[in-house]
């Protein structure tokens, strides 16, 4: 009787054994799901075409402010300076957003050296910046973050 | 005679590699992500009164007719000039301009500027390479 239950008892513990391994897999893979990446803010804002559009509104916008646009005049005067300017802060907003660019203008010192800039004009041109972002459905947060790392900005522009 | 016939072949032959060279590098370099874009046109437009409300809608509507071809328009109520960035290769600014006029109660302009004024002289020339560039690429974005 006693002989007769060892095969039946070694059956029993293999398929304990079987799915106690199959839980322990299960707690494996849990372990080892990889999380999802949260995505970068250059991937929250949409890539380099919603960045450009921003950068198109950001400069229309600042064509169209009276505290500032004058500041600008010899810019849009000159379609390659424009352009060039354009692609800079394409990059510049790409590259602060973890993005695949590489800004390869002036530092901010030199490119806006002096210019005297007004905390009264940086803060009309960031305003741009926002309406622009506001415009064309940047979340709240993604704007503030990218505002967050331009703002740092202030200090090599304004009064250089 | 013969030597300033060797000299000029010389200059002849210099200019053609170098052209090619330039022809070669601005073709067959890797555009960074940025240069991808296509690049557009920066234009003010001025109004001859300040702006109100019912200007900025139709401004609107009149703007979305020109979906594709402009990338960007901006114009704030009390204020006169307007904003637009545009794909040079499908519309002039004066179809802009008169676009955006119809319908509406002032007249526009485009404001010219004067391309001098203090400013840094390297940037110039980096446009000027960068414009040197475009200038050799056979497609344009
Ligand atoms: C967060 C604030 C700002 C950022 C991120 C910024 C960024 C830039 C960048 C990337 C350039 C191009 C540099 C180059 O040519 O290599 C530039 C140039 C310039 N900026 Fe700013 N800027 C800011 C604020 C301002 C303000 C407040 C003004 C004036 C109201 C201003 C006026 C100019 C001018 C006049 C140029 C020269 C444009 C040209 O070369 O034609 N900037 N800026």
């Amino acid at each position: 009787m006693f002989k007769k239950s060892i095969p039946a008892f070694l059956l029993g513990a293999l398929l304990i054994g079987s799915l106690s391994f199959q839980s322990c897999k299960k707690d494996d893979d849990d372990e080892t799901v990889t999380p999802t990446p949260t995505p970068t803010l250059y991937e929250r804002l949409g890539g380099i075409n919603a960045i450009s559009a921003v950068t198109d509104q950001f400069l229309a916008n600042v064509v169209a402010d009276p505290v500032i646009n004058a500041r600008f005049a010899a810019t849009i005067a000159d379609a390659n300076r424009t352009r060039l300017l354009r692609l800079n802060l394409i990059d510049q907003i790409c590259a602060a957003a973890a993005g695949p660019c590489q800004y390869k203008g002036k530092t901010m010192i030199e490119a806006h050296q002096g210019l005297n800039i007004t905390e009264v004009e940086f803060n009309a041109l960031v305003g741009d910046l926002v309406d622009a972002m506001t415009s064309l459905g940047v979340a709240q947060a993604d704007q503030n973050e990218l505002l967050g790392i331009l703002g740092g900005l202030k200090p090599d522009i304004v009064g250089q | 005679m013969k030597r300033i016939n060797i000299l000029f072949k010389i200059a002849l032959a210099s200019v053609l590699v170098l052209n090619g060279a330039f022809f070669i590098y601005a073709n067959t370099r890797t555009l960074s992500v940025s240069e991808k874009v296509k690049p557009v046109t920066l234009a003010a437009y001025q109004t001859d009164k300040a702006l109100t409300n019912e200007n900025l809608a139709q401004l609107k509507t009149n703007s979305a007719q020109l979906k594709n071809k402009i990338t960007a328009m901006a114009a704030t109520s009390g204020n006169n000039v307007i904003g637009i960035t545009y794909y040079s290769d499908l519309i002039s600014s004066s179809e802009i301009a008169s676009t955006l006029e119809s319908n509406n109660s002032f007249d526009l302009s485009e404001i010219t500027f004067q391309s001098s004024g203090k400013s840094c002289p390297i940037s110039g020339i980096k446009a000027q390479w960068n414009s040197l560039l475009n200038a050799y690429r056979i497609s344009d974005n």
